[in-house]
């Protein structure tokens, strides 16, 4: 087995006459990947899939070189935090957690103290007696995460684990998604909220209404868009100058002054040529730059200009 | 890759233990299962009424065999069977908590199989405990010698009772994870073909899962021989019968909920 964590091969599915993945193929690797896509995508039916709770109709998913399909060893090595936020009525997060445990082949005694130590984890301990009806979204989610994580697993699939938690628990889950990264463990995380996803990984997969549109680093991803035009924000002095001899440039597509500083917006239709033209005139010119980012290389943009 | 907890064998009476006390409990610890057990208790009072209304020694023992066939073995069994058993993966599959169970480590089948017994045990208690209270209760006319000379009929009905619950416990297990709508194809069932085609049609009863159960019912208990029965089948043959019939709806089950997609 290479790099690869989950091998995705040719998947389809269709639920009736809807198609909900088409001829899907990807490679999930170690540490975090996103899985990026608006609402209705087919991000939820991937993750299914892998989880093999729902089978393709055509093609094959490997976890750990092992397929998934009504194999508890692959279960066993994953961790799964569904979307839904379903539970079973009259049960506290721990008895919720112990039972989880216990599906996992642990004693009840030995589930109970793993059910408690991971509840700590997520920082539910002092609401663990309590049902979970009475849960806030938020402390939800996190016991949702509680019974993911409490069998060690390996691979951790987290569909959309950051919704509906306050700013303060997103950055709570967060900080754990790091912590469980840096203790070995691989995880993906689906979710529509782009810059959440951003924040925590810069390998990323992008669907979009069943079909793959990208995968791979973040920043290749945007590189090999040869045509996506990026706006480069320059700050420097002499900005009029420069403004003029940039508009002289090919691949320039347009020059903006950005309020009264000495801020150019320049947008490009080929960002690795207007870097090396960008270079020489500088240079030549003698034209200090104080500063250039890119505001259009995020995750927004990639994925506004991919949809589109 | 690492050993983390126990083998998939290892944790098997773990899992089991989890799944049928889940579902023991549920059931029984629910809001409804009083009123499931007043309802049990109908036949009772019933009985009650009609022997201590006109006092006979020798009656109770009648109205007892003849009063569990008649709700019991009949309606009962197969009531509470659909109920409960149909529900077990549906509801599951309905609230979506199916996913807590189908993403552990656990085979699909074994999901089924620990449902169906946690949804045996708890209907076979709730109909075994009325049944030897019925007993009891009308048993109290009689003198104490002749309630513990009689036991052979409780144990007997209780072990068809058992039987029944079992039977008509896999066919619903079965229904649930076959069909989207399993309680009313359930209730169409229990209505038209147990109810009407073991009693009125000729050969066809025997296509009914009543006819084996009412064949033990006649030998062992002596009861039943008021509907034409012309051929009653032995009681081990009828007990073969039933426990096929029950591993075959198992199979199926089995092989449904294999191949369906939960989530």
């Amino acid at each position: 087995m290479g790099e690869n964590i989950i091998e995705v091969r040719n998947v389809s599915k269709f639920y009736g006459s809807v198609l909900g993945l088409n001829e899907i193929t990807v490679d999930f690797g170690k540490g975090i990947t996103g899985i990026l896509g608006p609402n209705g995508a087919g991000k939820s039916t991937l993750i299914k899939i892998i989880m093999g709770q729902i089978k393709p109709n055509m093609g094959k998913v490997t976890v750990m070189g092992e397929k998934v399909w009504n194999n508890p060893k692959v279960n066993r090595m994953l961790g799964y935090c569904p979307e839904q936020e379903t539970f079973y009525d009259r049960m506290s997060g721990l008895e919720f957690v112990t039972y989880c445990t216990r599906l996992n082949g642990y004693s009840r005694k030995e589930a109970m103290k793993m059910a408690k130590e991971v509840i700590a984890t997520v920082d539910l301990a002092k609401d663990m007696n309590r049902t979970i009806s009475g849960y806030s979204k938020g402390m939800k989610q996190r016991i949702k995460i509680a019974q993911s994580l409490v069998h060690d697993p390996d691979i951790l699939v987290m569909d959309e684990p950051l919704a509906g938690t306050d700013p303060v628990g997103r950055i709570q889950i967060m900080n754990l998604m790091y912590k469980l990264r840096d203790q070995g463990k691989h995880i993906l995380i689906s979710s529509h909220i782009l810059h959440e996803v951003e924040r925590m990984t810069e390998n990323i997969v992008l669907i979009n209404k069943g079909k793959l549109l990208a995968q791979g680093n973040l920043h290749e991803i945007r590189d090999s868009m040869d045509r996506f035009p990026l706006t480069v924000r320059v700050t420097c002095e002499k900005r009029k100058k420069l403004a003029s001899i940039l508009s002289g440039m090919e691949n320039v597509i347009s020059i903006s002054y950005e309020g009264g500083s000495n801020v150019l917006l320049v947008r490009t239709g080929d960002p690795n040529m207007f870097y090396e033209g960008f270079q020489e005139i500088v240079l030549k010119e003698g034209i200090r730059i104080v500063s250039i980012d890119c505001p259009d290389d995020n995750l927004d943009a990639i994925f506004k200009y991919l949809v589109d | 890759m690492k050993k983390k907890g126990y083998s998939y064998m290892e944790g098997m009476p773990n899992r089991a233990s989890a799944v049928i006390e889940f579902t023991v409990r549920r059931i029984l610890l629910s809001r409804s299962t009083v009123l499931a057990i007043l309802i049990l208790l109908i036949p009772t009072f019933i009985a009650l009424y009609i022997v201590y209304d006109t006092p006979d020694d020798a009656q109770w023992l009648e109205a007892f065999s003849d009063f569990t066939l008649l709700f019991y073995l009949q309606f009962f069994v197969i009531l509470y069977c659909l109920i409960y058993g149909s529900n077990q993966v549906h509801e599951e599959v309905d609230k979506r908590t199916i996913t807590y169970l189908t993403t552990r480590g656990m085979k699909r089948g074994e999901i089924l199989i620990y449902k169906y017994i946690g949804m045996v045990i708890s209907v076979y208690l709730m109909l075994s405990l009325t049944i030897v209270i019925m007993y009891l209760v009308l048993g109290l006319m009689a003198p104490v010698t002749e309630i513990l000379s009689s036991l052979d009929v409780l144990a007997n009905v209780l072990f068809i009772t058992f039987l029944g619950t079992m039977v008509y416990g896999a066919m619903f297990v079965m229904l649930g994870t076959l069909i989207r709508w399993p309680l009313m194809v359930g209730l169409l069932y229990t209505f038209i073909w147990e109810m009407i085609g073991s009693t009125f049609l000729g050969n066809i009863r025997q296509v009914t899962v009543m006819y084996y159960l009412r064949s033990i019912m006649y030998w062992e208990v002596g009861v039943g021989e008021i509907i034409t029965f012309k051929e009653m089948l032995s009681t081990s043959f009828s007990i073969f019968f039933l426990l096929f019939l029950t591993g075959i709806f198992l199979l199926i089950g089995l092989i449904s909920i294999r191949r369906k997609d939960l989530n």
